[in-house]
């Protein structure tokens, strides 16, 4: 009962959002279009991109439209959080950690790469809840000093600690330690929800967290071969259904080929389905089962926070596929690979 | 021009256009004199000399100024304030002093230059003196952790030959709680020997010993968990009990030495303080000019500043800018001025309404043209207010309350407002006859004072023995309050020249007619006067028919071609749901003041709740906590929502009428946080 008096509000916000999303019928009229510019044409007809996309003239420039959707979806998300109240509205705040965290990456990469910050400045997507204005650190030209600019901010103590890795390897550590900052908020702010909102949303984060684990033994050992030790002290020990043992197992198996066979036999083995390139797929298979979870979650308990959560990601994945939809027309790619390609399941 | 040398009586100041003419030399001086004087409120000059409004008579004396005119740009801002700045932030923060300016400090002429070198002087020798404390402070740090050594006291080994051993390297070092966890829980597999030696900082430490060979190894391993190493100092790796010895003789050694810095920056701070603090008023002064100077237009040798202020301030201004300086000032009044430049408002309310600016800027500020609806407010609030809760005791509760509030800055409005407020309640309270909701005490206790009990029931009149004529007397108050309020709305739009809303509208004389004819009306068919009710209903009709043609009348009037702004039908249509909803809010405007009576009573029937509460717990103990319970509650709920009701009433059924508030609040220019004159 109490829930919905908490979520009515939001509940109606968020049904009306919902039916601002991308019908299965514009997917296919997506789907069939030959050049990015009909794409575009055709979302600017549609009343949730009507606004964003109103001043885009030159098509090719596809950085520019991401900017436009992304800088959209923060308002929209921003706007959302009068719905919430309390610890939800606390909650519902901490989720914009991610932009804030995407966009450090965003830097991280950039030094390492040795290009200019000054550059990516319009690519960052400042909210209200940043604990950092990162467009102000666009004229520091050291990784070091950007992280000392951090300093006050949880991210200057995560990322400090890696500064003296070598440099190929210290992306791998500072993405890793954020994202499990990021996890970890999230997983402790919980238990000031309801009953029912923390088991669901246990079962969401830990489920993310056990691929994020997965994922980064997988990589570790792939690609950096780190030692076993540091594989395992690095997992989060807060997954929904891959415990400590299992994990030792994994990060023990010292053969990539065996890892995966072992990785199949848990809940996750589609992960490593889909054909050709598995590591494609990876990512893919994790958004598509991640949101069938919480669809299915849905169904079974309405009128919970997680409608916030499952609206987000269902907006975030439709950019993600118009994004993959405008590359691909781009590069004019058969539709029945683009599909394949989709969060969204095309029939 | 002519300008008066005393003061408008009328609430909004009335405003004069200065500007001012003056050599480059001076602007620091003139700038500073400005700021001081808190009296204006600049205007972009640029903007001013675009819109010709800067004309210079054409004097002889002027020609210099005049022909210089024609090269006029924006003022080139080249100073930079930062380092200066972070020098200043960090002297008064190592100095402890306090941030206030002080007006002392600008008696004296300086330049700039002079305050930048001596910040950078007094910044320099503060700072060699807090060198020496980091450098101790650092020191107290490094060896606060080396007392993790104590945690080794009872094997007390040499740790220096563990330390320095050939084969071996170890680490002393910290982790979480839970990173311990982790790493105990896979000891088979890490390549050192780990001995968890105890707590330390709220955090586990741990000892870890391992081959060399393994060094590279068992740092990834123990930088995974999150371990912080702790540096041992060389000069006390041995045995931990002499070390802990040594480390706290040191210890005491250095907070030794760190009293006796404390007392140097102590002896400096006395010597040098003064100086500091002018510095930082200067400075601050500094960062005020350099804003102001985005307004002002220069050419090669002059300065031009233009700005609002109160007619009656100007004189005495110029006077003493043209004692100080060589300088041009000319006035402007305000029909004078070009280019829909809007004067500020200023608003000038006597002790005792002056508190109530803050409610009539919440709604917002009037424009210049406008009536100063502040005494109007004031009145009629405090009148509401009172009524709604009337109560002696409580009145007085509010009184001190405000008094307490208005002591703090930051309250101080608010405060003010609150005494007035708890004043007007108990003079209510007085003739409610209600003291802290008992009634009958105060006309007993007037009773006993005068001796004669009677008399005085004649001007006690308690609400809820008198429910009819409080609740007729709070509607006649109401019907009192919205004609002042029509009248206010009609000099406002006359001053305006909306002369078909002022004489035709609704809330103009038409609307005033109609209004007062109904009321009429209403009391010649209730008998409580005897009218003919047929010339009313006839001037009624009149006023009807001018409100709804009040458009194509007024310009008609005016001569205007075109009558309707938009379709004919249209307008009709709109205009006569217009007359609908304007009998409607008449309506229920004045029924609307029937919440003032509502409320009297109401206060008393939450006395009566909780008196039969007390009365049902039966104790002497039930009736004394009913009675504090019941009054915490009655001022705080009753109180706020009497003062929303009020604000409700003054704002939608009085404001909505005649107030529009669009103005522009008269800013003087002035140094932040600066003393009061």
């Amino acid at each position: 009962m109490a829930n919905i008096k908490r979520f009515a509000a939001v509940h109606t916000k968020i049904k009306a959002l919902e039916g601002l999303l991308l019908k299965e019928s514009a997917y296919k009229d997506l789907l069939s279009f030959q050049e990015p510019a009909e794409i575009v044409g055709y979302l600017k007809e549609m009343p949730a991109y009507e606004e964003v996309l109103r001043e885009i003239e030159n098509y090719s420039e596809l950085t520019v439209i991401e900017r436009q959707l992304k800088k959209d979806i923060i308002e929209k998300y921003e706007r959302l959080s009068h719905y919430f109240t309390d610890s939800y509205k606390k909650y519902y705040k901490t989720l914009f950690m991610r932009f804030e965290i995407e966009d450090i990456k965003l830097f991280l990469r950039t030094y390492l790469r040795q290009e200019d910050v000054a550059f990516i400045k319009e690519h960052i997507g400042q909210t209200k809840y940043h604990q950092v204005d990162l467009k102000t650190l666009t004229q520091i030209a050291s990784l070091e000093e950007f992280i000392e600019a951090l300093r006050g901010s949880s991210y200057h103590q995560l990322l400090k600690y890696y500064l003296e890795e070598a440099p190929e390897n210290m992306m791998f550590y500072m993405e890793m330690s954020l994202d499990h900052y990021y996890f970890k908020t999230l997983y402790k702010q919980l238990s000031e929800f309801s009953n029912e909102d923390r088991i669901l949303m246990e079962e969401v984060i830990g489920t993310n967290v056990d691929i994020q684990n997965l994922q980064w033994i997988y990589r570790g050992l792939k690609y950096y071969n780190l030692s076993s030790e540091e594989l395992l002290n690095y997992t989060l020990d807060l997954g929904f259904s891959i415990k400590y043992h299992t994990l030792k197992e994994l990060c023990y198996t010292r053969e990539i080929g065996l890892l995966v066979d072992r990785i199949k036999k848990t809940k996750y083995g589609f992960l490593f389905t889909g054909s050709g390139h598995s590591e494609l797929f990876f990512e893919l298979n994790m958004e598509r089962y991640l949101l069938q979870l919480m669809e299915a979650l849905q169904r079974k308990s309405p009128m919970t926070f997680l409608d916030a959560i499952v609206y987000m990601h269902r907006k975030e994945y439709e950019i993600r596929d118009i994004f993959t939809l405008l590359e691909a027309k781009r590069y004019h790619a058969p539709i029945e690979d683009v599909k394949t390609f989709l969060v969204h399941v095309v029939d | 021009m002519l300008l008066t040398r005393g003061g408008d009586v009328m609430a909004v100041k009335k405003m004069v256009m200065m500007n001012l003419v003056a050599e480059l030399d001076e602007l620091d001086g003139l700038l500073r004199c400005l700021v001081l004087s808190e009296k204006v409120h600049i205007v972009n000059a640029m903007e001013e000399i675009d819109e010709s409004n800067f004309t210079l008579s054409m004097m002889e004396e002027n020609m210099d100024e005049i022909v210089n005119m024609c090269a006029i740009k924006p003022y080139q801002v080249e100073k930079n304030l930062r380092s200066i700045n972070e020098k200043m932030t960090s002297l008064i923060e190592l100095m402890n002093l306090p941030v206030e300016i002080r007006r002392a400090d600008f008696d004296e002429p300086y330049t700039f230059e002079s305050v930048r070198s001596k910040v950078g002087a007094l910044y320099s020798g503060m700072h060699k003196l807090y060198r020496i404390r980091d450098a101790y402070h650092k020191e107290l740090d490094q060896l606060q952790q080396m007392r993790v050594l104590s945690l080794l006291t009872k094997v007390d080994v040499d740790v220096g030959q563990l330390y320095h051993s050939q084969n071996f390297h170890m680490f002393i070092g910290t982790l979480s709680h839970e990173n311990k966890k982790k790493l105990s829980q896979n000891y088979e597999n890490v390549s050192a020997a780990v001995m968890h030696v105890g707590h330390f900082n709220d955090e586990e430490a741990i000892l870890v010993v391992t081959p060399k060979a393994l060094k590279k190894e068992t740092e990834r391993i123990l930088r995974s968990v999150q371990f912080a190493p702790i540096e041992l100092m060389g000069q006390y790796i041995e045995k931990p009990r002499s070390a802990i010895e040594k480390i706290n003789k040191r210890i005491k050694q250095i907070e030794y030495e760190l009293k006796k810095t404390e007392k140097e920056s102590a002896s400096y701070r006395e010597t040098h303080g003064d100086e500091a603090q002018r510095c930082y008023s200067r400075l601050k002064m500094e960062e005020t000019i350099t804003i102001l100077k985005t307004s002002i237009a220069t050419t090669q040798r002059f300065f031009y500043f233009s700005g609002w202020l109160a007619s009656d301030e100007a004189l005495s201004l110029k006077e003493q800018l043209e004692k100080d300086y060589n300088v041009i000032v000319q006035f402007k009044e305000v029909n004078e001025v070009r280019g829909g430049m809007k004067p500020p408002t200023q608003l000038k309310n006597n002790r005792l309404l002056a508190p109530f600016e803050s409610l009539v800027q919440m709604y917002g500020t009037p424009s210049y043209e406008e009536l100063d609806p502040t005494a109007f407010l004031g009145i009629s609030y405090m009148l509401l207010f009172g009524a709604m809760f009337g109560d002696l005791g409580q009145g007085i509760i509010l009184t001190f309350a405000g008094l307490l509030l208005s002591k703090k800055d930051l309250y101080k409005a608010y405060g003010q407002l609150l005494v007035r407020l708890g004043m007007s309640s108990s003079i209510f309270g007085f003739f409610y006859d209600s003291f802290f909701g008992y009634e009958h005490v105060i006309s007993s206790f007037v009773g006993v004072l005068l001796g004669a009990e009677e008399t005085n029931e004649l001007f006690f009149i308690r609400p809820i023995e008198n429910i009819n004529t409080i609740l007729t007397v709070s509607i006649i108050l109401g019907i009192i309050l919205l004609l002042i309020s029509l009248a206010y709305s009609i000099i406002n739009k006359v001053k305006a020249k909306d002369y078909q809303e002022g004489l035709f509208g609704r809330n103009g004389v038409s609307g005033l007619v109609l209004y007062m004819s109904l009321l009429a009306i209403v009391a010649s068919k209730s008998g409580v006067i005897t009218l003919g009710t047929f010339p009313l209903v006839v001037l009624s009709s009149l006023c009807v028919g001018l409100i709804i043609v009040r458009e194509p009348l007024a310009n008609f009037l005016a001569g205007n071609k075109t009558l309707y702004h938009e379709g004919a039908s249209a307008y009709y249509v709109e205009s006569s749901f217009d007359i609908l909803e304007t009998f409607l809010s008449m309506l229920s405007n004045s029924v609307s003041f029937i919440r003032v009576g509502a409320f009297a009573l109401n206060h008393v029937g939450l006395f009566i709740a909780f008196h039969t509460m007390a009365e049902i717990i039966g104790s002497v103990a039930g009736d004394i906590s009913m009675f504090i319970i019941g009054n915490i509650l009655v001022i705080f709920l009753e109180g706020l929502i009497v003062f929303i009701q009020g604000l409700r009433l003054v704002y939608y059924e009085m404001f909505s009428k005649y107030y529009i508030g669009d103005g522009k609040e008269f800013e003087a220019i002035c140094v932040e946080a600066i003393e009061k004159a």
